[in-house]
């Protein structure tokens, strides 16, 4: 359910950067999520179609791309992408470690007909 | 038919997150420390504020905004009968809160008058974690009948808290909770939480948590108002 407040920020975003570029119609839109957030690629695209009607993403595609996700060591503060099982720090073995909240789910990109 | 990429790169929360910092310039502005408590269904939230509520009468004054999926306004009710000014938030099944219905919430209160506003959020150990609201920390509530297990269920909730309250300590006996698997779990995702093992029932180990409350809010005070002055 939470994924329905996510979809309106990402149509938001895809909109206001179509209508900066002049754009007439978004024709997809790439998302990334983090391995570590609790984003459903399921329950976006489902939001994601009920979203759209009445805006210039109507017809649009989600790609919904999963990336290890970005964590902060708290110790050192660098940020490193997250391993499989292991939150440690690579750079200083720090175990005070944070995920990276603005990238546990963003608008990479999209793409549009521009025109 | 031209088609053209664009890169965007921004968080798909970044309006939630511009409205959370309206939320706190505003809170800053008028005095308020604000907590966002989160939790299980059933682990003591509402206790916690009532009991907190009841012990700081006199020392501090108190704004809860009650959150639930639907109208049943029960724990707003408990919490204006303990003598806080209370607001009950009706999510219409949404299973945290966010930014947009705080703001719309605190529009309501009369914030010149609170000093603390505690924000009972949803029951739920997973969406909340995700939502900034614009509070001056974040509270986890854990109770021992759930088990101890919840901080390797739940990483990102555990990581993400300021504090921690663990509640329902009167029930340890009844219980198969053990303290230190939970601690250990805890201190992997959060080194160096502050802790709170405490009973809103019996009142065993409240004053650490009142004194917690107490010198947050005078802090958050004094930087607030060396921040107006500057």
């Amino acid at each position: 359910m939470h994924e329905l407040g996510v979809v309106e920020g990402i149509r938001r975003i895809a909109v206001s950067h179509a209508r900066s570029a002049g754009a007439s119609r978004i024709l997809s839109v790439r998302v990334v999520i983090a391995e570590s957030s609790s984003y459903l690629e399921d329950a976006l695209t489902m939001f994601w179609d009920e979203l759209c009607g009445g805006s210039e993403a109507v017809g649009a595609r989600i790609d919904v791309v999963r990336i290890p996700g970005q964590w902060l060591c708290l110790c050192c503060a660098k940020s490193f992408a997250a391993g499989q099982g292991d939150c440690r720090c690579p750079e200083c073995a720090g175990e005070w470690v944070r995920p990276i909240d603005e990238f546990e789910c963003y608008v990479d990109s999209i793409e549009v007909e521009a025109g | 038919m031209t088609v053209k990429t664009i890169q965007v790169a921004k968080s798909a929360l970044s309006a939630n997150q511009e409205i959370a910092e309206q939320n706190r310039a505003m809170l800053d502005r008028a005095g308020v420390t604000a907590v966002n408590l989160m939790a299980s269904p059933g682990a003591g939230k509402t206790s916690l504020i009532e009991r907190t509520v009841r012990e700081l009468k006199g020392e501090l004054r108190i704004g809860m905004i009650n959150s639930d999926t639907s109208d049943a306004a029960m724990d707003a009710e408990r919490g204006e009968r303990a003598g806080a000014f209370s607001i009950h938030l009706n999510t219409t099944g949404r299973c945290h809160l966010d930014a947009g219905m705080i703001r719309d919430a605190i529009a309501c209160m009369p914030l010149e008058e609170i000093d603390v506003l505690f924000i009972e959020n949803i029951g739920n150990l997973v969406c909340p974690a995700s939502w900034k609201l614009g509070t001056h920390s974040s509270v986890l509530i854990a109770s021992t009948p759930e088990g101890d297990d919840k901080p390797y269920k739940y990483p990102r909730m555990y990581s993400g808290v300021d504090a921690l309250v663990v509640n329902k300590i009167d029930l340890l006996p009844y219980t198969n909770f053990d303290l230190n698997y939970f601690t250990r779990g805890v201190e992997a995702l959060n080194p160096g939480l502050s802790t709170f093992p405490l009973s809103c029932r019996s009142g065993e180990g409240l004053t650490r948590w009142l004194h917690w409350i107490l010198s947050m809010s005078v802090r958050e005070y004094i930087y607030g108002r060396a921040e107006q002055m500057v």
